[in-house]
């Protein structure tokens, strides 16, 4: 389905960062689209914390592949993980493209859908739940360590 | 204001057409969307290939076939788009629908492509696929093809590229 995004914010790292904070997120949308664009200065995945949150376990679904084998991974955590044992992004560029429905919504836990892609390191996908009502006002992207250069742009989608 | 700005749509006319393609596409934006609804005269896979280059594509691919699962890759080659489009056996009037996503297309950096994509066809045969592309180029994109590997795309195939700011 084509959507209508609208330009939040575009934050680019300037030196090796281990995690890129996007707090205070606009509570004027519906979903929220976020697209990570770099490079990690070491092989590593990545994962996503919802408002600062460690109380919270996240389960997840994750399908991935190098190449070589393909994993299905089951599972919770208090972040959610993009890449994995399987696909770690490093020096190659990578991609994340971040799907959080009914991010501002107070009656329901948030939906969570991500493809992920390394070129020849590694493809996946991940589909999460946040478990929780309250609206999403900050997210945590966390790996080792994203490097100069990458770019986290944040479109919002209206009802 | 939306930051997804509608470049062009391109329609296969009578008689079929071996390249869709885009040229002078602006630079002023950061990422490109590109729909498709395919269909080939063969059963050839596709290739979107940036300022019409062919070298440098590296891929991989998941994809299940509606009887079973796979993965394909890490691959070097043009063919970047494997069991994308629609084939002559399937269903009569029926199109693949796709989605490009090629990211930071302006950068002087390799671009990161991610495709999602599923064949129609009123029988168990039909290709579901995501598949990651590098093109190792630190060119900016200012074209796109996108054609098949032999063969045309049939009428009425149709893909819209998209600037996403």
């Amino acid at each position: 389905m084509t959507m209508a995004y609208t330009f939040i914010s575009r934050t680019t790292v300037s030196s090796n960062t281990a995690t890129v904070t996007l707090d205070n997120l606009t509570q004027t949308f519906r979903d929220l689209v976020i697209v990570v664009d770099g490079t990690l200065s070491e092989a590593a995945s990545a994962s996503i914390r919802f408002n600062n949150r460690t109380d919270l376990q996240l389960p997840y679904i994750n399908v991935q592949t190098n190449g070589n084998s393909t994993q299905i991974v089951l599972s919770d955590n208090s972040s959610l993980i993009v890449g994995g044992d399987l696909v770690q992004f490093n020096t190659n560029r990578f991609m994340i493209q971040v799907n959080i429905f009914d991010y501002t919504q107070t009656d329901k836990h948030k939906s969570v859908l991500s493809r992920f892609s390394s070129g020849q390191n590694g493809l996946g996908m991940t589909a999460g739940r946040f478990p929780a009502t309250t609206a999403v006002t900050r997210l945590d992207f966390q790996s080792w360590m994203f490097a100069p250069g990458t770019t986290f742009t944040v479109w919002g989608v209206s009802a | 204001m939306s930051a997804m700005t509608l470049v062009s749509t391109v329609t296969v006319g009578a008689g079929g057409a071996a390249n869709i393609e885009w040229t002078n596409i602006p630079q002023t934006g950061k990422d490109l969307l590109i729909l498709t609804s395919l269909r080939g005269t063969s059963g050839a896979n596709a290739r979107i290939l940036p300022n019409n280059n062919s070298s440098n594509h590296t891929w991989l691919r998941l994809f299940g076939t509606g009887s079973s699962t796979g993965r394909s890759g890490p691959n070097a080659n043009a063919s970047n788009l494997q069991d994308i489009p629609n084939n002559p056996t399937s269903t009569a009037n029926t199109f693949s629908n796709n989605s490009i996503y090629i990211s930071n297309y302006t950068a002087a950096a390799a671009k990161s492509m991610l495709v999602d994509s599923v064949q129609e066809n009123n029988a168990t045969a039909a290709f579901q696929v995501i598949s990651a592309i590098t093109w190792n180029n630190t060119a900016a994109i200012t074209s796109l093809v996108l054609q098949l590997d032999s063969n045309n795309f049939v009428q009425n195939s149709s893909a819209s590229l998209y600037i996403i700011s």
